[in-house]
């Protein structure tokens, strides 16, 4: 034993720590931004991690497209049965308009914000360290994304960039806790702020903390994002509520929200790289001021 | 007997898995989810080559596999480098000195490298922040991982040694 810790190896296994443990303090003062290592590395990975992101895509396609032939025929039957109810629809124009009025909301999120700028990226890896989800897309600051811009998909906020690079940018999502997204009821305008906890976020869930034991929040209310703290844009869908439970740290209520975007498996987003309203970063952390229905209006 | 190869194809091959390993378990959607949880196949690819080559070259092969991991993880990078270092060191020497180099061997460091580095994670990303979820994370990431991860460990055993035993250049 006494030689082993003699030994060469064992001093460059000691060298090796100490270098990895400089790498790691670097790292750390570069809040929000990848190190030179990571810069480096992910300018190697990245263009193959497209590619084989990519690949595997076609190969799921394909091969979901042989096995499920079956199914695959079902839903064309009902699809079909689908299409012939909803030509019927159609001839009743109060119907049509009554349907028109409630698709508004979700089309509303961009007529409510035509100066957002999005860009789209895609998903080129995961973490399977992580139990919230977070992910890389390929996209960078030589794509203008920013850090802690949100990101989104066409059904909703996705989550944020927080770290970025030169070609690619780590996605920290609804998910996980270190998430703080002020969120409304879009029916009732009570506040709450969106986090993650690990056990909802094993099935895909976030959370709504911080809701008053009064409030009219129930199950099935849309939420979407308050806008306050000028990091998300406001009215973007984030989920919908599927269960209201008591907080067992103190006298508040948190709903468990189903996100409306498939964060866990989506393979494309968008990336809000301007907004009106953005830009209320501290010191480069995410300040997330209290809701409040009245500026959510 | 085999000087026609050269010294260093072996550690190109190494490198090579390593590179094709990390793009497999990062891809979206690539790998099938058990109880939620994706193998880190890195892990015992890293400890299987450190099994055969012993503790000076798992330094490096634990620091390469550690990097890998962290350019996709959400802490701070270095952080797996900095512990699969010290796993392959201690795997490597002990086939080396204590244990016999076989498949048994192979599941027993790669089940306890797993550990290792879930504890290790779970201690400084759970335990120390006081998360509410502590015991939650251990047994339903945690432990679902390292089952699902030890599964792959014969391949990636006989991988490597079929790596090791022909492209080593015998003297």
């Amino acid at each position: 034993m006494r030689d082993l810790l003699k030994s060469k190896n064992f001093k460059i296994m000691l060298i090796a720590v100490f270098l990895v443990l400089g790498i790691m303090i670097y790292s750390a003062s570069t809040s929000g931004q990848q190190n030179f290592f990571s810069s480096v590395a992910s300018c190697v990975t990245t263009p193959i991690q497209k590619l084989s992101a990519l690949v595997s895509g076609g190969i799921n396609d394909l091969g979901g497209d042989l096995t499920d032939i079956d199914e695959i025929r079902a839903e064309n039957e009902l699809l079909k049965e689908k299409i012939r109810q909803l030509q019927a629809q159609l001839v009743d124009y109060e119907t049509y308009k009554q349907e028109c009025e409630r698709l508004s909301g979700i089309v509303g999120i961009i007529q409510e914000n035509p100066d957002m700028e999005l860009i789209s990226a895609s998903v080129i890896s995961r973490d399977s360290t992580d139990a919230y989800g977070t992910f890389i897309i390929d996209k960078g600051t030589m794509h203008d994304v920013a850090y802690l811009d949100p990101v989104m998909t066409e059904d909703g906020l996705v989550g944020y960039v927080s770290q970025v690079g030169p070609v690619s940018s780590k996605v920290t999502t609804v998910l996980s806790p270190s998430t703080g997204v002020g969120a409304i009821d879009k029916r009732t305008k009570d506040g709450g702020v969106l986090g993650g906890d690990q056990e909802l976020a094993q099935n895909g869930y976030a959370k709504l903390s911080y809701l008053q034991r009064d409030c009219d929040v129930t199950v099935g209310d849309l939420i979407v994002t308050s806008g306050l703290g000028g990091i998300y844009p406001r009215n973007l869908i984030i989920g919908e509520v599927i269960e209201i439970r008591a907080e067992s740290q103190d006298i508040s209520l948190y709903a468990v929200i189903d996100p409306s975007a498939d964060v866990l498996g989506c393979t494309d987003v968008y990336v809000v790289t301007d907004f009106p309203g953005q830009g209320a970063v501290v010191d480069g952390e995410i300040a997330i001021l209290p809701p409040s229905p009245s500026d959510a209006e | 007997m085999k000087n026609w190869i050269n010294p260093r194809l072996k550690w190109l091959a190494y490198a090579l898995e390593l590179f094709i390993v990390y793009i497999i378990q990062t891809t979206p959607n690539l790998l099938p989810s058990f109880l939620g949880v994706k193998p880190l196949l890195l892990v015992v690819t890293a400890i299987s080559i450190a099994m055969f080559e012993g503790e000076g070259a798992g330094v490096w092969i634990g620091l390469a596999a550690g990097l890998l991991m962290d350019l996709s993880a959400g802490g701070i990078f270095g952080f797996n480098g900095l512990v699969m270092i010290v796993i392959c060191y201690i795997c490597g020497a002990m086939v080396v000195y204590l244990m016999r180099n076989n498949i048994v061997s192979a599941m027993v460091l790669g089940v306890c490298g797993l550990l290792v580095l879930g504890l290790v994670r779970w201690f400084f990303f759970y335990v120390l922040w006081s998360d509410p979820k502590i015991w939650y994370n251990l047994y339903a990431f945690m432990l679902p991982q390292v089952i699902y991860t030890a599964v792959t460990m014969p391949i990636a055993f006989f991988f490597n040694r079929s790596i090791a035993t022909h492209l080593t250049v015998e003297d």
